[in-house]
């Protein structure tokens, strides 16, 4: 039996309008691989921002590695040095050259020395082909290079779990490749991962656990061959037959 | 937040240690509106007068260093009052309500206050004043009885300001003291002082409530000074020297003996008339500036004019003290003025004529008097000689042998010309002349500079060249050019100011950026996070109170209320003032760019790991603070523009500059512009350094 890395216990998030994520229970262990897809409002990026306290749940608990992260004295910057988050505008910081986006938090936070911190900002460039665009600024790199740095900046602080939110949704499609193709190799080696995604072809291919959710609720979750082609609920089969 | 505190507590020792600093070297300072001579009055760039000069004496027998500080005159019984400064002396009148703020020491002048109207005006007394348009120096005992006692007067910072107005009709009549009066009148001769004072007066010191020790002793050493005959001294030099007519005398720098004549003959001209004559080895270009000069004043300058050169000046009177005849024998073969050359000619030793050949020709032959020099002419040792006309006629009437070129050979002649408010005292000047000339006086003088000049001395030619432009109007421009900022300096004024605004908007900005940094960052923060509740309220409060009210009244509010009795460097005051105000607007504007950032930005900080701090300083600061720089650009320049009120706590800015030249001068043109002009420089070379810096970040993106 595997370490649990996410235990989330009968989550809500509440808007003033709505209820985004309603009574949302699940497990994620070490070296899963968990899609989540749903229709567009369901609350999938509600639920993973509730993952790292991006977002405060209203009710309910998201216990970490066993450390409840929704009790209020806790620090919550130390919680998210171990929890990576790649987001659909890639959000680099375009005043610092790629190399200082990656090591700014693994430096700032004394985790690696500036000099450590370096040499693996180079390694990791070295890996995704990126190292000649080291002194570049983001504005010079293509949508698919931006997105593989931000993936890069939150593997240099070696992060237990790497949370995704439609990583490619805002991509030409001719770049859509070159990131998924990261994801995978990442999936591979054995990372955890927490993808939101709309990309169903690849969460059949990738996935450990496809979870399926509307209206704030998860609706099934199971391995991608039993969500994804044969699911008995009308909902879903209605959702994939039109995004298929 | 600490830092900020630190930073206050910091500021706050300093001015405790400046206060115990004054106090160690016992200096008092005093306080002054210099605009009122005799009194008091700015020249050469230093506080003069009476009072200065008064006070000076005073404080040093009891032992203190005297600082004078020149500011609006309603600001200074305020000044006192608050401790600002120990003693106020401005010709101050002793009234009741004054009374009530501050102590009077006893009285040392009684003066009068009185009317100055246009001679054709129709108001001849106090009792025509009713309904009139009346202008009086604000804050002066006129200013008072002119509202209690007749009816609203229309105020004026400075009395020279409330002349000019009644000059150009603005005015009907102007109420303001006698001596300064007869000292404005005399520079403006279509106004009068009427003889009836509408209210008579008594100066005095005025000081804080709690310095009575410091007054009694005061009044001792004031008592003693009347008493020796001490204060009517020092009260008459300073009446005479404000009264007396100056006299400007050119003396032409190529001619070392001209000069040193005409200075021994003028000297003696000015301790006839009693006049403050004044000497200038400049050249006809520094006399084109002075003739404008606001001063009672005639310029004699000692450079023979053609009568065409002398057409273009317009206020201008020529004398003729002496006319020049060639004699010679009657045989002789000297036909005309050319064939003197290589010809033995007799002067009277140092004369005009004397110098005038050595200097055109070649040495002549000098000789004591005229009548040796006819003789010489009659036994044949010269072969001419240059004597004066009256001289050679009743001569030649006796001596047959000899003959007279009729023209004239040379004539000693002087220009004196004034400014066109002084025509008439020229034309009183010329009258005198001539009385002295026909009863003989006028040769006495001269006698007596051909004494002192030295007619050994090697002489050169005088070139001759134009006192003005042909153009009048170019002329004008060049005078009035000369008169505001080359003489006397004045020019220091723009530039002095010129340095204390930068100095003060420098400054400023910078401690607006610090201010407005802080302040946005906890208003963002609160905006942001809902956390620092309490510290957003108080910045909201400074905000609006800041944006709400006009910088004037804030600058006012930190001198007299804020640092009221505390002894602080004016810079410093105007510093925090237009600092705290620049920090409202600044705050905004930065806060404006911390909003603009995208919220994936802090996102993106937080789920890295770092904290809402850390991400604020590494990633959102940085970004918002290059989005605004142009903005911030642009604060710099606004409050550039806004330090000109700086002058309200008499502090001498650019602004400040100008008004002090205008002033002296009467002239509001040329400073006005000129202030603008340096302005306006200032703000297109920053607005070009901002287009260099916005064109730069564009770049960067
Ligand atoms: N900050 C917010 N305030 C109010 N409502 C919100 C907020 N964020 C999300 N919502 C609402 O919550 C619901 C769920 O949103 P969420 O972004 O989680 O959906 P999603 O499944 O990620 O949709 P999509 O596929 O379009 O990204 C939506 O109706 C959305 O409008
Ligand atoms: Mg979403």
């Amino acid at each position: 039996m595997s370490e649990t890395i996410f235990e989330v216990r009968d989550l809500v998030k509440q808007f003033p309008a709505l209820t985004a994520v309603d009574h949302v229970s699940t497990t994620i262990n070490r070296g899963e691989v968990v899609f989540v897809v749903g229709p567009s409002g369901s609350g999938k990026s509600t639920f993973l921002r509730c993952l790292n306290m991006l977002e405060t749940p209203t009710s309910g608990q998201v216990l970490f590695k066993g450390q409840d992260i929704t009790a209020k004295e806790l620090p919550l910057n130390k919680f998210r040095q171990q929890v990576g988050m790649v987001f659909q505008h890639f959000n680099l910081f375009p005043h610092l050259t790629i190399r200082k986006n990656i090591t700014l938090a693994p430096v700032r936070t004394h985790r690696l020395t500036a000099k450590e911190a370096n040499e693996k900002a180079d390694a990791l460039l070295k890996r995704i082909g990126l190292y000649d665009k080291r002194n570049a600024y983001p504005a010079q790199l293509s949508g698919g290079q931006k997105q593989r740095i931000a993936i890069v900046r939150a593997l240099a602080m070696n992060p237990d779990v790497l949370l995704f939110d439609e990583p490619t949704s805002a991509l030409d499609p001719e770049m859509v490749g070159e990131v998924l193709s990261l994801m995978k190799e990442l999936a591979q080696e054995g990372m955890t991962m927490v993808v939101v995604t709309h990309e169903i072809g690849f969460a059949a291919e990738v996935a450990d656990r496809v979870i399926f959710m509307d209206h704030g609720q998860i609706v099934v979750s199971g391995t991608p061959e039993n969500v994804i082609k044969n699911s008995d609920n009308p909902r879903v089969r209605d959702f994939f037959s039109k995004v298929l | 937040m600490k830092r900020l505190l630190l930073v206050m507590a910091a500021v706050m020792l300093c001015l405790c240690g400046c206060k115990e600093e004054t106090a160690r070297k016992k200096t008092l300072v005093m306080v002054t509106n210099a605009t009122f001579p005799p009194y008091e009055y700015v020249d050469m760039g230093k506080i003069e007068g009476i009072d200065p000069e008064v006070v000076r004496r005073i404080t040093r027998k009891m032992g203190y260093e005297l600082e004078i500080q020149d500011m609006a005159f309603d600001a200074i019984i305020a000044a006192v009052q608050t401790g600002k400064a120990q003693i106020a002396a401005s010709g101050i009148t002793v009234t009741e309500d004054r009374k009530k703020k501050v102590l009077f020491t006893d009285p040392y002048v009684v003066a009068a206050q009185v009317m100055i109207v246009p001679k054709n005006s129709p108001v001849k007394s106090a009792a025509d004043l009713k309904g009139k348009r009346i202008g009086v120096q604000h804050g002066t005992t006129g200013d008072t009885y002119v509202k209690e006692n007749i009816q609203e007067p229309q105020r004026f910072q400075h009395g020279p300001d409330a002349v000019t107005a009644l000059v150009s009709g603005k005015l009907d009549v102007v109420v303001i003291d006698g001596e300064p009066a007869e000292a404005y009148v005399s520079k403006n001769p279509q106004l009068k002082i009427l003889s009836e004072p509408l209210v008579k007066e008594e100066y005095a010191f005025a000081m804080g409530k709690e310095n009575k020790e410091l007054l009694d002793k005061f009044n001792a050493e004031l008592r003693k000074m009347k008493a020796s005959g001490e204060l009517a001294k020092v009260i008459n030099h300073y009446r005479k020297l404000n009264s007396k007519v100056k006299l400007t005398v050119f003396l032409p720098p190529e001619n070392a003996i001209d000069g040193k004549y005409l200075r021994s003959m003028m000297e003696q001209l000015a301790e006839r008339f009693d006049f403050r004559a004044d000497y200038h080895e400049g050249g006809q270009e520094a006399v084109a500036g002075v003739i404008q000069s606001d001063v009672k004043q005639i310029i004699a300058v000692a450079i023979p004019l053609t009568q065409d050169q002398k057409k273009l000046l317009p206020y201008t009177e020529t004398l003729i003290l002496g006319e020049y005849v060639l004699v010679v024998p009657k045989s002789s073969d000297i036909k005309d003025f050319s064939m003197l050359n290589g010809k033995k000619i007799g002067a009277v030793k140092g004369t005009f004529a004397d110098r005038y050949i050595e200097k055109n020709i070649h040495p002549a032959h000098v000789f004591a008097d005229a009548a040796e020099v006819l003789n010489a002419v009659v036994s044949g040792k010269v072969d001419a000689a240059v004597v004066e006309r009256k001289i050679a006629e009743v001569y030649l009437k006796k001596d047959k042998n000899l003959k007279m070129f009729p023209e004239n050979f040379v004539r000693e002649e002087y220009l004196f010309l004034v400014g066109k408010e002084n025509q008439s005292l020229l034309k009183e000047f010329a009258a005198n002349m001539k009385k002295m000339q026909s009863s003989g006086d006028l040769k006495k003088i001269l006698e007596q500079a051909n004494t002192v000049q030295n007619a050994k001395a090697i002489r050169s030619e005088v070139k001759q060249e134009k006192v003005m432009d042909e153009d009048s109007l170019w002329g004008g421009i060049k005078f009035s050019f000369y008169n505001n900022f080359v003489k006397d300096q004045r020019y220091t004024y723009l530039v002095k100011g010129f340095f204390v605004t930068i100095e003060i908007t420098v400054l400023a900005v910078l401690m607006g950026i610090v201010i407005g940094f802080f302040v946005a960052v906890i208003r963002s923060t609160a905006d942001l996070t809902g956390k620092l509740k309490l510290l957003d309220g108080l910045c909201r409060v400074y905000l609006t109170v800041i944006r709400g009210t006009p910088v004037v009244v804030q600058l006012l509010i930190i001198y007299f209320v804020i640092f009221g009795s505390v002894n602080v460097d004016k810079v410093l005051v105007a510093v925090i003032a237009f600092g705290i105000n620049s920090g409202a607007y600044v705050a905004e504007i930065i806060r404006g760019g911390i909003m603009s950032i995208d919220k994936g930005q802090m996102e993106a900080g937080q789920s890295l790991g770092l904290t809402y701090w850390q991400s604020m300083r590494e990633i959102i600061l940085p970004q918002a603070f290059k989005n605004v720089l142009p903005a911030l650009g642009n604060e710099f320049i606004v409050l550039l523009k806004e330090t000109s009120v700086a002058g309200y706590i008499a502090l001498q800015d650019l602004t400040r500059g100008g008004d002090i030249i205008r002033s002296q001068t009467y002239d509001a043109f040329f400073p006005l512009i000129a202030v603008a002009l340096i302005y306006l420089t200032v703000v297109v070379f920053l607005s070009w350094l901002l287009g260099c810096l916005e064109k730069r970040l564009k770049r960067n993106e």
